[in-house]
């Protein structure tokens, strides 16, 4: 029995070796895992992204609302019952914070290319003077 | 060099008669600097600053193998311009960049080594990686654009680091294939470019660029610009 399990978890990660290669190995560093989880996702389900949200909202409210209003029942919800009500509006807070401290740092540590714009500003003045004994007149 | 490939750059002017010589001048160097097979093919669309005029002179300059004119006669948008830049393309591959120097050429060998590298159908200039960046930009803009381009990421898992960014190198037959299956404008549409390459399961490598704000002319990012912008990305989320 350990055994099977054990080689269906080896044919799974064969397969998914088999599409993160023919797939996203040409792919930007930065970017493989994204691609591949997106890809895994997109490919099995086939759905918008809007779709896929509202899955995933569904999957974590539909649960939520039976504890919530004790629909379901147990004495593990019974006693964190608090903090499962407070879970949704938690992970949204959670989540903004860390979205606006991503949002600062990339703000705070957006390359200014002063050098670039510099070096444009010469490559300019060659260039007009160069057009200008080729015939071509700028103002 | 060249391994047989063709390069076909294509810039879609409005009003930039004094941009357009020197993005020029500096198109010829760098390309001709790298032994590359290339023409550049200017779509202007009737500018009323004689943008076209100087394109002649260029042309008489460089050689109509070089510059190649397919002007039209009123503005009718940059989605339009492309597929009718892609039409009068003679090269295998097509680069897409703006006219208004906040893309500079000498990126344009990276893209050529990258697209090479991993074999892509794509390579997209990114300013959010990387060396990447910008030159010209307030803090305003610079939040207005992060947080834009963070909200994409979440909402649409692009696989691409700068969706609105318009300088970037197709084979030719995926561009052409891509931008017949758009439907948006404006930065939207550079978006929605990478959205349908992931749907046709294109192959998308990506170059950290050096985007300098625009020199000459006017620069415009005001509020219809970000609800535009929003409401794509709606669509896009919603339909994609
Ligand atoms: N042919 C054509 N070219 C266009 C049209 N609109 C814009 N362009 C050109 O497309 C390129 C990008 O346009 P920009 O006006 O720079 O747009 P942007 O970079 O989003 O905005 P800026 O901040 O103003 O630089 C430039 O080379 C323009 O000249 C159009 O309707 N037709
Ligand atoms: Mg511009």
């Amino acid at each position: 029995m350990e055994l099977e399990v054990e080689g269906l978890r080896m044919v799974v990660m064969q397969c998914h070796i088999l599409v993160y290669y023919n797939y996203y190995q040409r792919d930007t560093k930065g970017v493989v895992l994204n691609n591949y989880l997106n890809h895994l996702i997109t490919t099995t389900t086939n759905m918008t992204k809007l779709m896929e949200w509202l899955t995933g909202a569904i999957l974590f409210l539909g649960p939520w609302t039976a504890i919530v209003t004790t629909t379901i029942h147990n004495e593990f919800t019974v006693m964190h019952y608090q903090e499962i009500l407070l879970l949704p509006f938690l992970l949204v807070a959670v989540f903004a914070v860390v979205s606006i401290a991503i949002i600062a740092f990339r703000v705070y540590s957006f390359n200014d290319c002063h050098q670039e714009a510099k070096e444009l500003q010469e490559q300019i003045l060659q260039a007009k003077a160069d057009l200008a004994k080729r015939g071509i007149k700028l103002d | 060099m060249a391994g047989g490939d063709k390069y076909s750059v294509l810039l879609p002017t409005y009003n930039e008669r004094e941009n357009l010589p020197i993005i020029i001048w500096l198109l010829c160097k760098y390309l001709g600097e790298s032994n590359l097979e290339y023409e550049i093919i200017v779509i202007d669309d009737g500018s009323p600053d004689g943008t076209l005029e100087v394109a002649k002179q260029l042309q008489e300059v460089y050689g109509q193998d070089k510059i190649v004119l397919r002007p039209r006669a009123k503005k009718l948008g940059l989605g339009t311009a492309y597929i009718h830049g892609i039409k009068h393309a003679t090269g295998n591959f097509v680069i897409i960049m703006d006219a208004d120097l906040s893309h500079h050429p000498k990126f344009i060998p990276e893209f050529i080594k990258k697209q090479k590298e991993g074999n892509f159908d794509l390579v997209s200039g990114t300013r959010y990686t990387g060396d990447g960046g910008v030159y010209g930009w307030d803090l305003k803009r610079k939040i207005i654009s992060r947080t834009a381009n963070y909200l994409t990421q979440i909402l649409l898992r692009p696989g691409a680091s700068d969706l609105t960014g318009s300088f970037r190198l197709f084979r030719k037959e995926a561009l052409q294939n891509i931008v017949k299956a758009c439907v948006s404008k404006g930065y939207v549409f550079q978006m929605e470019i990478i959205i349908r390459a992931r749907q046709f399961g294109y192959t998308i490598g990506e170059v950290p660029i050096k985007f300098v704000d625009r020199v000459y002319g006017e620069s415009k990012l005001g509020g219809s610009e970000v609800i535009g912008f929003a409401k794509g990305l709606l669509y896009l989320f919603a339909t994609t």
